[in-house]
């Protein structure tokens, strides 16, 4: 079952990935309105139906997708590099910089991630341009999303610096760097691939809350969190069922994302 | 030996808060428009006015006086006032925490109580069914954002505070399952099950008892989550909680709201994950 789910989640993946980037060619922009169709139900020409300013949803979707495929693994890359180099100098030299790494690792893990995000994103310009908002909101999210990684990272980096290949390569006389790139950083791959693919669904979540809460990326640019949005103007799920294509295509993207990466012991 | 590491903990949580405060000042002190009263657009004020306005904030202009400051007032019940909302913090807080403590309260025991008999049925049962039934059902909640959750719910007029509870259990079947799937393999377990005890008495005795005090540290998981998803949920049912404070201050840039509510936020935690640690801490101790 494991299997047959991971291989089917990779596949979603796949096709929802090919759609996104395949979107780039779509014959509808994101941004094109249509007077004649505002609010429109599904049809032929938008599967998907419209917006309130008779924007094509499926178009927005597929746009959405794309920024979020792009950015989310970006940003996670960029938590992951954090997390690696904290909790790299915490678990190698030990001792005062290693409990004060961990004190604000406790500190950043010990905050609700929502409240955390919100909390900064206050701090800086909530009016700026659409491509700096989503600068700002990714950014945020891979800088603040290094803590967790980081004990993961610490625990290993101590591990290893215990271990006896290690200790023996001391006792030849290995350097500090070359220990450092053929020893330790080799072995500190697979732990931080899987912090990656763990921060990749979190961010995608965390920007459709921050973007449900109007504090995520601007108008008039696409994301999922932003599309999710315009549901909390409806009053109810029966009256425009279609609507909720944007909630539905981000909640299996995100537990594709989830899936594929589980081991086979860990469903 | 427990009562010092009792005091450990304890030492820690209160310097973590503080440097939670710390950065929370700190966010204060940096955010724009911190040296920007309205009453320096008073055109009806003089000059000396604007100096002397100007002089008395010049104090606030270092971090660590501002923060010591803040702290010092803080001692005293008063974390100041409300920039968006004209009101003190404190009384801010106290009116609407009742609201978030009861929803936190009961979405974060239905989702504890869900999560947690989800694991243990997988478990004890031992059946691959249930495992693949249970297993996607908790991806699919991991999934689905919070605030999409209490959108849903608000249309189905049910409870919000299950949608709490809707995004605490798939993190508390997470832990609870790798925990008593650990605790199960273990040899005791494999020696009671081959001198042919019971599943029930087995699960009960060689499985749940052994890993209840590492379940206690799914309180501080518990308090987090259950915070995280607070804020959308209230926010999303207009429910006038703690949650909906913040987010309204995050949107407003009412740093010291923001600043109070991280520190209370902190301090809870902290103080859930060190009396789940001082228990541990204890039957250990006692064990020994």
């Amino acid at each position: 079952m494991t299997a047959a789910l991971q291989r089917a989640a990779a596949g979603i993946l796949i096709l929802l990935a090919l759609a996104a980037v395949g979107s780039l060619w779509f014959p509808v922009s994101a941004s094109a309105q249509s007077r004649n169709a505002i609010d429109a139900a599904p049809s032929m020409r938008y599967p998907l139906g419209t917006d309130e300013l008779g924007r094509d949803r499926l178009a927005r979707v597929l746009c959405g997708l794309r920024l979020s495929f792009l950015l989310a693994p970006a940003a996670a890359c960029l938590s992951t590099a954090l997390a690696a180099l904290i909790g790299g100098i915490a678990g190698w030299y030990g001792g005062a910089i290693e409990r004060i790494a961990m004190a604000a690792a406790d500190l950043f893990v010990s905050l609700p991630w929502l409240f955390l995000l919100i909390t900064v994103r206050a701090v800086l310009p909530l009016n700026v341009s659409p491509l700096v908002s989503i600068g700002v909101t990714f950014l945020l999210l891979g800088m603040l999303g290094w803590a967790a990684p980081a004990r993961v990272a610490r625990a290993r980096v101590r591990a290893i610096a215990g271990s006896d290949y290690f200790l023996q390569a001391r006792a030849a006389g290995t350097g500090g760097v070359r220990l450092f790139l053929r020893h330790l950083l080799p072995n500190l791959g697979p732990i931080l691939a899987a912090q990656f693919w763990i921060c990749v669904p979190v961010y995608i979540i965390s920007e459709a809350n921050l973007g449900l809460l109007g504090l995520g990326v601007a108008d008039p640019l696409v994301s999922l969190g932003g599309m999710v949005r315009e549901l909390s103007s409806e009053s109810s799920l029966m009256t425009r069922p279609w609507i909720l294509a944007p909630a539905g295509v981000l909640v299996m993207a995100t537990a594709c994302v989830h899936f594929a990466r589980l081991k086979k012991e860990e469903v | 030996m427990w009562v010092r590491f009792a005091a450990l903990q304890i030492a820690r949580v209160l310097l973590i808060t503080l440097i939670a405060g710390l950065l929370g000042a700190a966010l204060v002190r940096f955010s724009p428009g911190f040296d920007v009263d309205e009453r320096d657009l008073d055109t009806r004020l003089s000059s000396a006015s604007h100096a002397a306005d100007a002089e008395a904030r010049a104090g606030e202009r270092n971090l660590l006086s501002f923060y010591g400051q803040w702290l010092l007032c803080a001692l005293h019940g008063d974390y100041g006032n409300s920039r968006a909302m004209n009101r003190p913090v404190g009384e801010l807080i106290r009116e609407r925490l009742p609201l978030t403590a009861r929803t936190m309260a009961v979405g974060g025991a239905i989702g504890l109580l869900a999560g947690f008999l989800g694991a243990a049925a997988a478990v004890w049962k031992r059946s691959r069914l249930m495992e693949n039934i249970l297993g996607p059902g908790n991806g699919l909640l991991l999934a689905a954002p919070p605030a999409v959750v209490a959108l849903l719910f608000l249309w189905l007029n049910i409870d919000p505070a299950l949608a709490i509870a809707a995004a605490v259990s798939p993190y508390v079947f997470r832990y609870a399952h790798n925990l008593l799937r650990e605790s199960a393999s273990s040899a005791h377990v494999v020696t009671a099950r081959a001198r042919g005890l019971g599943e029930g008495r087995i699960f009960l005795a060689h499985v749940f008892v052994p890993a209840l005090p590492q379940l206690a540290a799914l309180g501080g998981i518990v308090a987090s989550v259950a915070f995280g998803a607070a804020i959308p949920v209230e926010v999303i049912c207009d429910r006038p909680g703690i949650g909906q404070l913040a987010w309204q201050a995050a949107v407003a840039r009412d740093m010291p709201v923001l600043v109070a509510i991280t520190m209370l936020v902190t301090a809870l935690i902290l103080v859930v994950n060190a009396a789940a640690e001082i228990a541990l801490a204890g039957v250990s101790t006692e064990a020994a």
